[in-house]
């Protein structure tokens, strides 16, 4: 590998592993960051240019001199889908306008297993790397497409995701579970470039990347809450369409605070196993089982040190999160240390402070600390079905500071003068997105209740 | 002749101030507990929370007894008034104090100035139906509401409400309107030939008595929304500014810090003396007088009154005929206002008010509307049956034209309502302690249904709909407005005053406060208190 190496998406999760990899080796590399990148760690070889994929004047001259252009910039996770198309389509054509003008010779680009999806409603990701990917393959460039699965690595976010839906007390299991997974090291992922690199397969081939073995969605559920939680995963079955419908009612207004958009959920409607090629044959040897590269990353996750106890979580680590948690979903904000230290105080004045005894109270109040959406779906159904329980007492009271407290008052007081059409329809769009929230959240909890009614009382 | 009053709040502060006036030395005895000042007089509500060095602990307190949380299930309900801890000291009661409440949980006071040290300024004139059950009527009042208006200031105009309330003397200019009430009232006259022609229920202007300019120490409002916490600049009336007032006058005595417990009976029956301890425990004091002055609230007044009967003869009679406004709270909303920001420049009370005549044997009902300007508005957003994030977005939006109407009943003696002596339960000098027993009428929700099916139409056609299932009966006690349980009699019966408040009991014992009311008007009685007094007072010096 030598040459000149132009990178997009180095600060990804992908990115920073090639990286690692690529520094090691005598290749000039040429980084396309963005300012949000700027605290990544840089070596002092690289050349980095400060721009963005939207915008090829950032970069368009920086392409002179370049041998082979790595391509793993992507809009990712919970975006608009116009974001998608922007960033994903019209970036990639200009990304690769750009690379022909500057003669460059090698294009690689990471697409996603996403774009052989056959049900793709509601997946704009999908949708718009299968169209970067035809993009790709009709530039007349010398290019390689590389589809990984799930990329799994101990900073990916799909993994944090993972175990935080894994390692509820209930584990939704939408459509069944049935279709197959085959999640992927992130360092195969980077052993894939690097080997495309050294064996110059740039013969405009679409190499689909899997992990070793593929299993059922249930079963690698089933796997990551037993190495994460212990014990076998309690399984709750939802309908897939029906939430994903939802979810894409109210993703307008909502996405920010959804756990997941309707387009994430196809991962359940499609099965993700890659097909064998000669770049997997040559990796596959050296891959992990997935139950190895589970039990690696959930042991990352709580690092054991073998003298030292891992450290508990105080009450007080759990009830400064939680207040975190809270306000960010009340005012979508985050929180001074003086909310905090008055959410302890008051807590524990007003005894509220405790574990609730009553089982699913208990459940509830976990399920929403662990994020801004869960927190939503919780309070959502306690509005209606659980008005004076622990989670209701707990997000009033630190309503109620957040009222009177300098940093955040003022949004309890503002009521802005926008006239009464755009009133009506700010109404009526938060009313679509909590009706929205309120159906799910019955889906989810009514079931739990039910199950935890019917479980025998020493499970407590 | 030296006298000698208990209390210090509207009803003690008036009958003191005339006396002085009339060249009387008087000695007030008071338990007497004070407040903090309010703190940042120039700031108003909103910027208190950025001036002062803790907001949280001043609005919720130290205790976080601001904050309203939904009732945890099983739980008893939590108090009906959650008073900001600014006035904790309004309700603080002393230690010698306990109660058996039965039907009715009263607020009682033991501060300097009492209760309206926290009340919200309705002051409002009795009129001829009012005082049918009083050995008077409205014109041998009216120069009294005239002269406490002249130290008080009370505020309001001459409009369609002045057919049941009537105008007074000395009357002031109110504060102005903030634009919620602005655009009620702009609906009314504009409907108004309609509105007149199809319902009974008139609207105007409310009574209230805070200033709307400077008179004497006091400043005009400034519109601060800080009324409930504690006015900053003497605009909304309190007692204890009359209490400072009469303390700059020599024949004037104060005595606080003592809990009076009862009277020391001369065997003719004439009070020899009022017997207290130091609040804070201690032995017996004894002041002597000629002439002595209940005005401790209706049911401090009674204990006292009962303590004295226990003290010399052991006997535990019962006081029937307690009475308190019932209160009904309705939230409404204004359509015209969707879409205007919300003005937090506002008099924080309520600015109008409306009237439902008396009808038959029926009496008048009283509406008083507030809008939601300023205060603590996580325990209204909590109210909706939504998620707490979409909850305060829909407050926000609909805040600016959301407003409370507090309808108001009358009520009338009863002997199966009365005050008694628990004989079960003593306090720490072995003297039983207070007991409470209230029923209401069975007529009384049909008379409910009737008044609010009446005022439901009316806010329809008014064009600001009361919220369907939102209205609320509240508890007794509520009201805050108990009286009838000493009450004027025309024939000198026991445990009744004469139409001075002359004790038929005791020849040198008045009765000033609301224990003296032989009727209960749907109106706020407070400003009634202050005449009664003031006549009181005029009519014995
Ligand atoms: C929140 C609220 C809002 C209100 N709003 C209105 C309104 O808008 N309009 C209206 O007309 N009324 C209103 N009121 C009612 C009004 O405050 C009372 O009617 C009024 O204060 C009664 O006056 P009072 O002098 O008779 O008795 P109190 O105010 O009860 O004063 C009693 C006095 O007696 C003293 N005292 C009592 N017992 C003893 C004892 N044993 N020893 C020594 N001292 C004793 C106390 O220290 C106190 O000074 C409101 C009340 C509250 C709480
Ligand atoms: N993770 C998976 O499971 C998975 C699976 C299949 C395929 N893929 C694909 O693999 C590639 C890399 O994935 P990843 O997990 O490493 O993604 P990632 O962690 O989300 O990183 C994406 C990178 O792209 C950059 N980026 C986004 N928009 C940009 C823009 N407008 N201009 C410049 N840079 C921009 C981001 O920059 P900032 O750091 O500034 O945000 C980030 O560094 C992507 O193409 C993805 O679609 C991923
Ligand atoms: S009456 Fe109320 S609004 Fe007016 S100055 Fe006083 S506290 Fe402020």
């Amino acid at each position: 590998m030598t040459g000149t190496i132009f990178i997009t998406g180095g600060a990804g999760l992908v990115g920073t592993a090639l990286l690692n990899r690529l520094r090691q080796s005598d290749a000039r590399l040429k980084l396309l960051l963005r300012t949000s990148a700027l605290k990544a760690p840089r070596a002092a070889r690289d050349q980095v240019i400060w721009g963005n994929l939207g915008d090829p004047s950032t970069y368009g001259a920086r392409l002179k001199g370049v041998e082979t252009v790595i391509h793993l910039a992507a809009t990712t996770g919970k975006a608009a889908p116009q974001e998608f198309r922007r960033i994903n389509v019209d970036g990639t054509a200009e990304l690769l306008r750009a690379s022909k003008r500057a003669g460059v010779k090698n294009f690689l680009f990471v697409g996603s297993i996403a774009a052989g999806y056959t049900d793709t409603r509601y997946y704009a990701y999908a949708e718009s790397k299968r169209q970067a990917e035809k993009l790709v393959v009709e530039s007349g460039l010398r290019c390689v497409i590389l589809r990984p699965t799930l990329i799994l690595g101990r900073e990916s976010s799909i993994w944090k995701t993972l175990t935080k839906i894994a390692t509820l007390p209930v584990v939704p299991l939408f459509g069944g579970g049935k279709v197959l997974v085959q999640p992927v090291d992130v360092a195969d992922v980077v052993r894939a470039i690097t080997t495309i690199l050294e064996q110059d397969w740039f013969a405009g081939e679409t190499f689909e990347l899997g992990g070793k073995d593929a299993m059922p969605m249930r079963a690698f559920l089933d796997l990551v809450h037993r190495s994460c939680a212990g014990g076998p995963a309690r399984f709750l079955p939802m309908p897939l369409k029906p939430v994903q419908h939802l979810l894409a009612l109210v993703e307008p207004v909502a996405r920010k605070f959804l756990p997941a958009t309707a387009g994430q959920l196809c991962l359940f409607a499609n099965s993700s196993a890659s097909g064998r090629n000669r770049l997997w044959e040559a990796l596959e040897p050296d891959m992990p089982t997935t139950a190895d590269l589970v039990a690696r990353l959930s042991k990352v996750r709580v690092p054991a040190r073998p003298q030292e106890a891992p450290r508990q979580p105080t009450p007080d680590d759990v009830l400064t999160r939680e207040a975190r948690i809270f306000a960010n979903y009340i005012c979508g904000r985050g929180i001074t240390s003086d909310i905090s230290d008055h959410y302890l105080k008051a807590a524990r004045t007003l005894a509220i402070d405790h574990q609730p005894a009553d089982r699913f109270d208990r459940m509830t109040l976990a399920f929403a600390r662990r994020g801004v959406g869960f927190a939503w779906l919780a309070d959502s159904y306690a509005a209606i079905f659980n008005r004076g329980g622990m989670l209701r007492r707990r997000m009033v009271l630190l309503m109620s500071i957040l009222e009177n407290a300098p940093s955040s008052h003022g949004l309890f007081e503002q009521s802005p003068s926008r006239g009464p059409v755009a009133a009506v329809l700010k109404l009526g769009l938060s009313g679509i997105a909590e009706t929205g929230v309120l159906v799910m959240a019955t889906a989810i909890f009514v079931p739990v209740r039910i199950l935890l009614a019917l479980s025998s009382p020493f499970n407590r | 002749m030296k006298v000698t009053i208990i209390g210090s709040g509207p009803s003690g502060m008036h009958f003191a101030r005339t006396a002085l006036e009339r060249g009387q030395a008087v000695t007030l005895i008071d338990l007497g507990n004070r407040g903090p000042q309010p703190p940042l007089k120039g700031s108003a509500y909103a910027a208190l929370k950025s001036a002062l060095p803790d907001p949280v602990s001043y609005f919720l307190g130290d205790d976080y007894n601001g904050a309203e949380l939904p009732a945890a299930p099983g739980a008893p309900p939590s108090a009906y008034y959650r008073m900001p801890p600014s006035k904790a000291h309004v309700f603080a009661r002393p230690p010698q104090f306990a109660l058996t409440e039965d039907g009715l949980y009263p607020l009682i006071s033991f501060a300097a100035g009492g209760l309206a040290e926290c009340w919200t300024a309705g002051a409002y004139p009795f009129d001829d139906t009012d005082l049918a059950d009083y050995p008077f009527g409205h014109t041998e009042l009216a120069p009294y509401y005239a002269e406490v208006a002249r130290r008080i200031g009370v505020a309001g105009r001459a409009d369609d409400l002045s057919g049941f309330l009537p105008v007074h003397g000395h009357m002031s200019e109110p504060i102005a309107l903030n634009d919620a009430s602005a655009s009620l009232l702009t609906k009314y006259e504009r409907k108004r030939h309609r509105l007149n022609a199809r319902h009974e229920i008139r609207l105007g202007r409310s009574r209230q008595a805070a200033l709307s300019l400077a008179l004497g120490s006091r400043d005009g409002c400034t519109r601060c929304g800080r009324c409930l916490w504690g006015c900053p600049n003497g605009a909304l009336y309190t007692p204890a500014q009359t209490l400072a007032d009469c303390l700059a006058d020599p024949r004037f005595t104060y005595v606080p810090g003592r809990y009076v417990s009862h009277f020391d009976l001369a065997p003719d029956g004439q009070i020899a003396a009022v017997v207290s301890h130091p609040a804070a425990g201690g032995a017996a004091e004894r002041h002597g007088a000629d002439a002595f002055v209940l005005a401790s609230g209706a049911l401090n007044s009674s204990a006292i009154h009962l303590r004295t009967i226990w003290h010399a003869r052991r006997e535990t009679p019962r006081l029937g005929g307690l009475m308190d406004n019932r209160q009904v709270l309705a939230p409404f909303y204004n359509p015209a206002m969707l879409g205007r920001a919300h003005n937090p420049a506002s008099y924080q009370y309520h600015q109008l008010a409306v009237g439902l005549p008396a009808k038959g044997r029926g009496h008048y009902v009283h509406g008083q509307i507030t809008m939601l300007t300023n205060g603590s508005v996580h325990p209204v957003i909590q109210q909706l049956p939504l998620g707490l994030r979409t909850s305060r977005q829909v407050f926000a939006a609909l805040r600016s034209g959301l407003g409370v109407l507090n309808v108001n009943f009358h009520d009338t003696r009863r002997a199966e309502n009365y005050v008694a002596l628990d004989p079960d339960r003593t306090d720490a000098t072995g003297t039983p302690v207070l007991k409470l027993r209230y029923r209401p009428t069975e007529d009384e929700p049909e008379r409910i249904a009737g008044a609010m099916t009446a005022m439901r139409r009316f806010f329809f056609d008014l064009g600001a709909p009361l919220v369907p299932g939102m209205a609320r009966i509240r508890p007794m006690g509520t009201g805050v407005h108990y009286a009838g349980t000493l009450p004027m009699s025309a024939v000198a019966q026991e445990h009744s005053v004469n139409a001075s408040g002359q004790s038929h009991d005791h020849p040198n014992l008045w009765v000033v406060d609301g224990a003296a009311l032989p009727f209960l008007p749907a109106k706020n009685l407070t400003f009634t208190l202050m005449a009664l007094a003031t006549r009181a007072a005029s009519k014995m010096f």
